[in-house]
């Protein structure tokens, strides 16, 4: 069983590597409750290129979200705290910047949207105003200038009537509309990154088919990064270059997109994948994972998908597999990777 | 194929929930026609799956079906009775043969009762159901049906995780032993692993119990999982109904053509090659909807005809389905690159 | 720039309900959770242990003012009118000449009594009228809620005062009937919301379905979940109420005497307080520590209490 010679695990204060223009370097966020820690990440590190989109996939408890507050330094909670990792931007660790600059990074180089757009969006402003406001805080635009920098956004955005609807307010859009407000003042100043946070999960699926598109779109025109995070399969499919896997606050693979679907290397995808049901293929009996979503508040030593594993073996109770190159561009973090990559490329074909 | 009665049919279901306008003096401006003349018939262990989105009228339905709403006109017929005719003490009989597996696992149990005392409470209300000195083991053998162990009847809901409590919300539908199960939305909320789940025990159970199904849900390939046939939703009518494998390899209805293909396919191999069909607009407002054909608005084959009439269900020429269109064309829909269907 | 308040759309403390096994050993319920927590409050232990010492004093007024030998209010001897604090006499004397630590003892009795007669009473209403109005809605509803509206828009002050100048005998229960009277609406408001906000959860209407009756819907389901926010608002009016009975009485509309409570011995003190200020500081200390320990204690149930605090 040949193990492949690089190491995926980043070296701390090494500048980024080449062609990426963000990185992170083993995040790790807890949330000090009060009796309890909840390790909600627990060691991440990635790097996404310029015009790539990176997806990140994973369920509820995985601590994707968290990932990306904490990125953002929107951690909104007192209780939560980034205990250790680095995330480089334009030479820079955000991590360590001082509020007041990374307030100025956020919005203008690196947007965010989620996936909850009525309570992202202010209901008493109009949502020209709201747009209008990135143009104004950050690039110091004159308010009128603003307003039709704002309906400007809205009309590429494809609000239809967008110059009579500037002036309406948040709750008078629907699910789809309020989405492309949230695009609108993401991608107001033309950020290099794009973070979205289950963007379409609130949505219809033919909204979601709408939207997905204007993403694509958008990120053509605008060549900018794009880090999708979220928990369907089917989306992923259809936006991503690379994905990160992620479980129990870690990244248990790492993909271009079209190997990770035509032949997983962890259990826990190959898990997923045959959780997922199919309209384009025969029915087939779904193979659910077993047991339940693991406990943030205990690191375990060992693999944390042991439990749900049917390949657990000894090792994987004492030792965490760490992540480890597998092939071109791939890595994963399992003892048995090799195992789990020749079967799912055999039963392939 | 069960014979005789139809377990559960539907007959002109109508509701309608009055829209005020006006300050003090609230006058009614209209109705919003949440369910608008649904009709369907399922036999003995069918299991009828209703796939719409968001304003179709799909949960409304789910409560009429129960007898939580009251409807604005039709029937909701079985055992040989409808449901609304029936007086207090009979629509509580009648609740032992339907029930109902809610949407939000973290609100459909009450957080102050151990989820002994929720699969209990069946049992407080039917007596007839279970002996006393019986039904501390029937709640472990309702447990065990659905996958959890028995001793956590002495536990709280916030003990449990999403996929746990849904399936105990599974158990305590089937706890009175019903004949027809209602599921809004079952695994909607729920993560990928959970919902993989929850569907193959719902499968299973009503494989094992012969229970009918009314399964209501958003994504397609959840409820073709699940179901013998398949009805579509749009804004409160049913525009289109027929066997599963008819209405998964030829849908006919524009609608329904959309949704298959805007329905995401976990496959990369099909970016850019599948060809989507991609709607103008948004799932308009249910209050006020266009004339004629409620489809229209987003329709690519819209003609004169469609505003001016409103297409009824009827058969389509070439298959056994049924659509409202007067341009129903059974196709198959693009789901990969090479259009092979098994 | 992402307005600053978008922060709030995020992220729930991550990892509740993603116990693989429910927490292994006993069953933890919401109200056990909560009690193992309060114990280790220390706040909630001092404003308890001075409740229960309150309760006590009321119950018990004679034990606690024969303590310093001289127990008994009534014994009073003009010639120390007034005199400050002295050896057996550890609060001195009041204008009568009536040993004051005895007074203030046996004062507790009415002040308290009031406010816990009044709370008790509310609550009561509370959960009565507000059920029906949040669970049957329709014209109950809009019948009690403009009623209770009357009743909420009266000045408190002067309303008391109107009912009480007329009432022949003013004692503790007649005063309490007219706190209860510009009280209830407020407690029953809450509980026809709370009432209201458990009544379209999801597991109401799964009980419904299961064919529970609405008196077992309200019993079971609605009531313990309910109750909890009422409750832990009639802590906190209680310290509301006790000093609402003071000013009626300070007023001249309240307790009359020859009853002995806090609000009569602050509005005898009024006249000479320059002179002897003992006569106001020791009945106010206690009525504050009173009612800041009712309050307190409301504080940390409520915060025991909420759901999402956990």
């Amino acid at each position: 069983m040949k193990q492949l010679p690089f190491d995926r695990r980043p070296k701390e204060g090494q500048p980024p590597a080449q062609g990426a223009i963000l990185e992170v370097k083993d995040l790790a966020v807890e949330f000090r409750l009060r009796d309890r820690t909840v390790h909600a990440v627990n060691g991440v590190s990635w790097s996404l290129g310029q015009s790539e989109t990176l997806a990140v996939l994973g369920e509820s408890g995985s601590g994707k979200s968290v990932m990306a507050h904490a990125i953002m330094g929107t951690l909104s909670s007192a209780r939560a705290k980034v205990t250790a990792g680095e995330v480089w931007f334009a030479g820079r660790d955000l991590l360590k910047m001082p509020e007041r600059e990374r307030r100025r990074v956020r919005g203008r180089k690196i947007g965010i949207i989620f996936q909850d757009s009525l309570s992202a969006l202010n209901p008493v402003f109009t949502v020209s105003n709201q747009i209008g406001e990135m143009f104004r805080f950050h690039a110091g635009m004159p308010r009128r200038a603003a307003q039709q920098a704002a309906v400007g956004l809205m009309e590429r955005v494809g609000i239809p009537g967008a110059r009579r609807r500037a002036n309406a307010y948040p709750h008078e859009f629907s699910g789809g509309m309020r989405q492309r407000i949230m695009i609108a003042m993401a991608l107001a100043l033309e950020p290099d990154v794009l973070i979205a946070d289950e963007p379409t999960t609130a949505l219809d699926v033919t909204v979601q088919a709408q939207i997905m598109e204007l993403l694509r779109s958008l990120q053509q025109e605008m060549g900018m990064g794009l880090v999708l995070i979220t928990h369907d399969l089917g989306v992923v499919a259809d936006m991503a270059d690379r994905i990160i896997v992620m479980y129990a606050g870690r990244a248990v693979e790492e993909s271009p997109v079209r190997d990770l679907y035509r032949a997983p290397a962890h259990p826990y995808t190959v898990g997923l994948l045959q959780s997922v049901p199919r309209l384009d293929r025969a029915e087939d009996d779904l193979r659910p994972i077993g047991g339940a979503p693991p406990d943030m508040t205990t690191v375990a030593p060992g693999c944390p998908f042991r439990p749900r594993c049917w390949l657990a073996a000894e090792v994987c109770d004492h030792e965490r597999p760490p992540l480890l190159g597998v092939g071109e561009g791939r890595a994963s973090a399992c003892h048995f990777s090799h195992a789990v990559l020749e079967g799912t490329a055999g039963a392939r074909g | 194929m069960p014979e005789g009665e139809p377990a559960l049919e539907v007959r002109n279901l109508c509701k309608e929930f009055p829209v005020h306008r006006g300050g003090i003096l609230r006058r009614q401006a209209g109705a919003l026609r949440a369910v608008d003349d649904v009709s369907f018939s399922l036999a003995r262990g069918e299991a009828l799956g209703v796939v719409g989105e968001s304003g179709c009228g799909k949960s409304t339905l789910a409560r009429l079906l129960l007898g939580l709403e009251k409807p604005t006109a039709g029937q909701v017929i079985f055992g040989g009775r409808n449901l609304f005719e029936l007086n207090a003490q009979q629509l509580r009989a009648a609740r032992r043969r339907i029930q109902i597996v809610l949407q939000d696992p973290y609100t459909s149990l009450n957080p102050r009762m151990t989820i002994g005392e929720a699969l209990n409470e069946a049992f407080e209300i039917h007596p007839g159901l279970c002996p006393k000195n019986r039904r501390q083991a029937r709640v472990q053998e309702l447990l065990e049906m659905v996958g959890l162990s028995g001793d956590f009847a002495r536990r709280y809901p916030h003990q449990f995780s999403g996929g746990q409590r849904q399936r105990v919300g599974v158990a305590r539908a089937l706890a009175v032993g019903p004949e027809i199960l209602v599921c809004d939305e079952p695994v909607s909320s729920l993560d990928v692993s959970a919902q993989a789940q929850i569907l193959s025990l719902l499968r299973n159970l009503q494989r094992e119990l012969s229970i009918t199904y009314v399964f209501i849900a958003h994504d397609l390939s959840v409820v073709r999982y699940v179901s013998d046939r398949i009805a579509v939703m749009y804004l409160g009518r049913i525009v289109e109904v027929g066997d599963k494998e008819e209405v998964c390899s030829h849908p006919s209805h524009p609608y329904t053509q959309a949704l298959f293909s805007a329905a995401p396919i976990p496959d990369p191999t099909l970016r850019g090659v599948r060809q989507r069909i991609v709607l103008q607009g948004d799932v308009p407002s249910p209050i006020d909807h266009p004339s004629g054909c409620r489809f229209r608005p987003r329709c690519w084959k819209a003609e004169d005809i469609c505003q001016q009439v409103e297409p009824a269900l009827h058969g389509v020429t070439g298959s056994c389905l049924q659509a409202a269109c007067h341009f129903a064309t059974p196709q198959a829909p693009h789901l990969a690159a090479d259009r092979e269907r098994a | 720039m992402i307005p600053a308040w978008s922060g709030q759309q995020a992220t729930p403390a991550p990892g509740t309900g993603g116990a693989g096994t429910p927490s292994a050993g006993r069953a933890s319920s919401f109200l056990g959770d909560a009690w193992s927590e309060l114990v280790h409050n220390p706040l909630f232990l001092v404003s308890a242990g001075i409740v229960t010492l309150v309760l006590a004093i009321v119950a018990f007024p004679g034990l606690f003012a024969g303590l310093f030998g001289h127990g008994n209010p009534h014994d009073c001897n003009l010639a120390d009118s007034a005199l400050g604090p002295r050896a057996g006499h550890p609060f001195g004397f009041d204008v009568q000449g009536c040993d004051l630590y005895a007074n203030v003892v046996y004062g507790a009795r009415d002040t308290v009594s009031i406010g816990l007669l009044v709370t008790a009473s509310s609550l009561l209403v509370a959960i009565v009228l507000g059920s029906a109005m949040g669970y049957l809605g329709g014209l109950v509803d809009t019948l009690l809620g403009r009623t209770a509206d009357v009743f909420f828009g009266f000045p408190f002050v002067l309303g008391a005062l109107i009912i009480l100048i007329d009432l022949p005998e003013r004692n503790v229960l007649t005063v309490s009937l007219v706190l209860v009277i510009f009280g209830w609406p407020t407690m029953t408001r809450l509980m026809r919301s709370t009432v209201l906000s458990e009544r379209n959860k999801d597991y109401v209407l799964a009980a419904r379905a299961l064919g529970a009756s609405n008196f077992r819907i309200l019993r079971k389901h609605i009531l313990p979940n309910a109750l909890a926010p009422v409750v832990i608002y009639a802590t906190l009016t209680t310290g509301g109420i006790m000093v609402a009975e003071a000013t009626l009485t300070f007023l001249g509309v309240g307790l009359q005497a020859p009853a002995i409570s806090w609000g009569l011995e602050l509005a005898a003190a009024q006249n000479d307080l320059q002179q002897y200020p003992h006569l106001l500081v020791f009945p106010g200390l206690f009525l504050s520590i009173t009612v800041l320990s009712f309050v307190t204690l409301g504080d940390t149930l409520r915060d025991a209490l909420d759901p999402r605090l956990r």
